[in-house]
């Protein structure tokens, strides 16, 4: 059996902690490459399947399929307090931080701090420590992140948008962990939508050719 | 055996078929959303230009020229107002052909067209009288709940109508649904930006001044890396042009287009500067959410829009969840963010900004120093424009003064009716009695000015209603007719109490009208008799006399 649903995540943390590379890793598997099909690089949307195991063990795991809408913030200073008018209908956030960078882990707490004051309630938090094949140049150790993130009632995954490491798994963490009823129903008419806005203005000539 | 009385023969019954028919057309040829697409087909100019002769001169001008040489020089002006207006027309037409090149609506003018044409289809008369229905009920509601609620809950049940409607065979697409829309807030969005602004509190910098006062700002002071200080205005200058266009859109779905085609176009132009830096051998960052909002920051400080917050306000309430899920709903959030920095930089201007406000990439003195220019440039800006807003106020006044006294009489003045009555009882003549009264009112106070323009934007329905007091006509009378024009088919059951009201108002007017009539009739029979006795009197007393005299005489 399949269901299908449309989840929004927002992407956030300081400059420079890698957010946008981990989305196109995640949606084009691909590192810090402009790809030709690319809209805009800081939307983006995919859908995963998933299998989830039932509670009775006889029966067959259901498979639950998800499209992300994955929305990335501006990570200037400047540009933090609007961040809240992103959250909005967001079921859950991603607080990415560069390991090599400790500003951007002390970061977190501003972030945290603002999501708790405007987040919508039932919002999923999921830290990410970001360029972890840059181990040599570590400047946030493992079990201090771990730490904050088990204070904070999150979970924590360190990643690396370069090597291919732990992108995929952040969204099928995700996806498992979302409430059935809090999702909604991926409207296909409104996906098919964005396809069909998404084709070249060619393609809506053609389809009036066809129409007259 | 007696035969039915026929009220309305069959060929009035034709007639008045094809009349509603006709109005119903009308109606939904009255909205032109995508306008600007339709091919001007009476362009003088355009005419001239494509004469063969034309093909062998610089322009026109002199064509144009030796048309117009024998006519006298008093009606060269008149002569040449069609051209001068096709050269606006014009103007106007390539404006909006870059509106039409950047949205691409040649195929949304043509969805339009085939749903206005199915629209006028006989088969859709029941479609267009709920319509119309539905705007005339939608234009006394209230409160943006309640029109929000009214629209959306309308347009539901416009496409389930449409999924079974023999007219539609079932067509529910997104092109069928989002051309509907746009044709229903043709006719509702004027009174959806009413309720807007009715809400929307009066800052006290409004968003433009601000704009205004923001002119210096360089991509420099905004933290984003792709664009030079001088050459950002060229590469944005898409989405600059089609952010101004937004206010002559008039549905959520259609508005909500033109904004995702600004965030598409502001993408493409960071992607292409970044190629370009890439290939010169620079290394950058790809251009990604950093760079998305502070360029749409910079595309609102040039495009400079006119009632943004309303347009954003307009979009927030009326578009739909569906609608503001996914791209779209990721550019509108982005705009909607550009337009909150704006409101809330900190433009401090001691160097101590407050926590949590925004601020430019600019040293306290430099802001000081560019702020004052550009504040005078703001003052200098505001006085011409109050100057010239005195300057129509003052040709107004000019052509109120210049009303002749009919006029006046008839829009300001709000005569007492007992007093005029009186008069007509004493027997004056009213003509004269209106004519003193009112310069004795003039004397005591003068004419307010709202009084003047407001009776003169009355429409040809609602005739001045202040007139009815200078007849003596019933207080409540008022010289607005409802139903003049409107058509029998658009009727409702729940027009009657309003159509009866209505004419029992006439009933007793007529009736108040009657008896005054009677009354200045049997006034002037009154006098009539009064002249008459007089002279009976007058000749008696005249006969009486002769005969008193020549009695004399006979006696002498």
């Amino acid at each position: 059996m399949e269901q299908s649903n449309a989840c929004k995540v927002v992407l956030l943390g300081n400059s420079g902690a890698g957010k946008s590379s981990i989305a196109q890793r995640f949606v084009y598997n691909k590192f810090n490459v402009y790809n030709e099909s690319t809209i805009g690089a800081s939307f983006f949307s995919k859908k995963i399947v998933i299998k989830i195991k039932n509670a009775i063990e006889s029966e067959e795991a259901t498979e639950r399929s998800v499209k992300f809408h994955v929305w990335d913030t501006a990570g200037q200073e400047k540009y933090h307090s609007l961040a809240p008018m992103y959250y909005r209908g967001a079921k859950a956030a991603i607080l990415v931080y560069d390991i090599c960078n400790k500003p951007s882990f002390d970061a977190l707490g501003s972030w945290f701090d603002r999501l708790k004051e405007f987040g919508p309630n039932n919002l999923q938090h999921i830290i990410v420590g970001n360029k972890c094949d840059l181990n040599d140049e570590r400047q946030v150790p493992r079990q201090e992140a771990e730490v904050y993130a088990l204070n904070m009632n999150c979970l924590y995954l360190e990643t690396s948008a370069r090597d291919n490491i732990n992108v995929e798994e952040i969204f099928q963490e995700i996806a498992r962990k979302l409430p059935e009823n809090a999702m909604e129903p991926s409207n296909n008419e409104a996906d098919a939508d964005l396809l069909r806005l998404d084709k070249s203005s060619r393609s809506i000539h053609d389809r009036i050719c066809c129409y007259s | 055996m007696s035969s039915a009385v026929k009220t309305v023969t069959e060929e009035r019954k034709q007639e008045l078929l094809l009349e509603a028919r006709r109005s119903r057309l009308n109606w939904i040829q009255s909205s032109q959303p995508y306008k600007h697409f339709q091919p001007s087909s009476h362009d003088p100019l355009e005419f001239l230009k494509d004469a063969p002769i034309s093909q062998h001169l610089p322009s026109v001008i002199p064509i144009l020229r030796l048309l117009l040489k024998d006519k006298p020089s008093n009606s060269f002006k008149t002569q040449i107002q069609p051209w001068v207006d096709s050269i606006s027309i014009k103007h106007q037409k390539q404006q909006s052909e870059s509106l039409v090149e950047a949205l691409d609506d040649h195929a949304f003018a043509f969805y339009y067209q085939d749903v206005t044409a199915r629209l006028s289809l006989p088969e859709s008369m029941d479609l267009i009288q709920g319509m119309k229905h539905f705007v005339r009920s939608f234009h006394s509601t209230e409160s943006i709940k309640a029109a929000v609620d009214a629209v959306q809950k309308y347009m539901t049940s416009v496409y389930a109508t449409i999924a079974t409607h023999t007219a539609w065979r079932g067509d529910n697409t997104h092109e069928t649904r989002m051309m509907l829309e746009t044709f229903i807030y043709s006719k509702c969005n004027a009174h959806c930006y009413e309720l807007i602004q009715k809400d929307m509190q009066e800052t006290v910098e409004s968003l433009e001044d601000r704009l205004e006062l923001l002119q210096f700002v360089q991509p420099a002071h905004l933290d984003i890396q792709f664009m030079q200080n001088d050459e950002w205005k060229d590469v944005l200058e898409k989405p600059i042009s089609l952010l101004q266009s937004l206010e002559h859109l008039f549905s959520p779905c259609q508005m909500l287009r033109c904004v995702l085609e600004i965030f598409r176009c502001v993408n493409a132009a960071l992607k292409s500067r970044w190629k370009d830096m890439t290939q010169d051998g620079e290394s950058a960052k790809m251009p990604g959410a950093d760079d998305v909002l502070p360029a749409l920051i910079l595309v609102l400080l040039a495009a400079k829009p006119k009632q943004m917050e309303c347009h954003l306000k307009f979009l927030e309430e009326f578009a739909t969840q569906e609608q503001l899920r996914g791209e779209a709903g990721y550019a509108f959030t982005n705009l909607f963010s550009a337009v909150q920095f704006i409101k809330e930089l900190d433009l401090n201007q001691n160097g101590e900004s407050e926590a949590g406000r925004p601020t430019l990439n600019i040293d306290s003195d430099q802001l000081k120093q560019k702020l004052q220019e550009h504040q005078e440039i703001v003052k200098e800006k505001n006085a011409i424009k109050e100057e010239e807003e005195e300057q129509v106020s003052e040709e107004n006044k000019d052509s109120n003064t210049n009303m002749d006294g009919n006029s006046i009489e008839d829009s300001l003045v709000n005569l007492p009716v007992s007093d005029l009555t009186k008069a007509r009882i004493r027997g004056e003549d009213i003509q004269d009695w209106l004519t003193k009264w009112i310069t004795d009112r003039l004397k005591e106070e003068p004419i307010p000015k709202e009084a003047i323009s407001s009776s003169q934007t009355n429409d040809n329905s609602k005739v001045d209603s202040s007139a009815a007091a200078i007849a003596g006509l019933p207080s409540d009378f008022k010289r607005s007719y409802q139903f003049l024009s409107t058509d029998p088919d658009s009727i409702r059951m729940s027009d009657i109490p309003n159509l009866l009201d209505e004419y029992r108002l006439l009933v007793k007017t007529t009736e108040t009208l009657i008896a005054s009539q009677s009354a200045k009739e049997n006034e002037n029979r009154r006098l009539l008799m009064k002249q008459k006795k007089q002279e009976l009197k007058d000749s008696y007393t005249a006969a009486s006399s002769d005969l008193q005299a020549s009695a004399q005489e006979l006696l002498d």
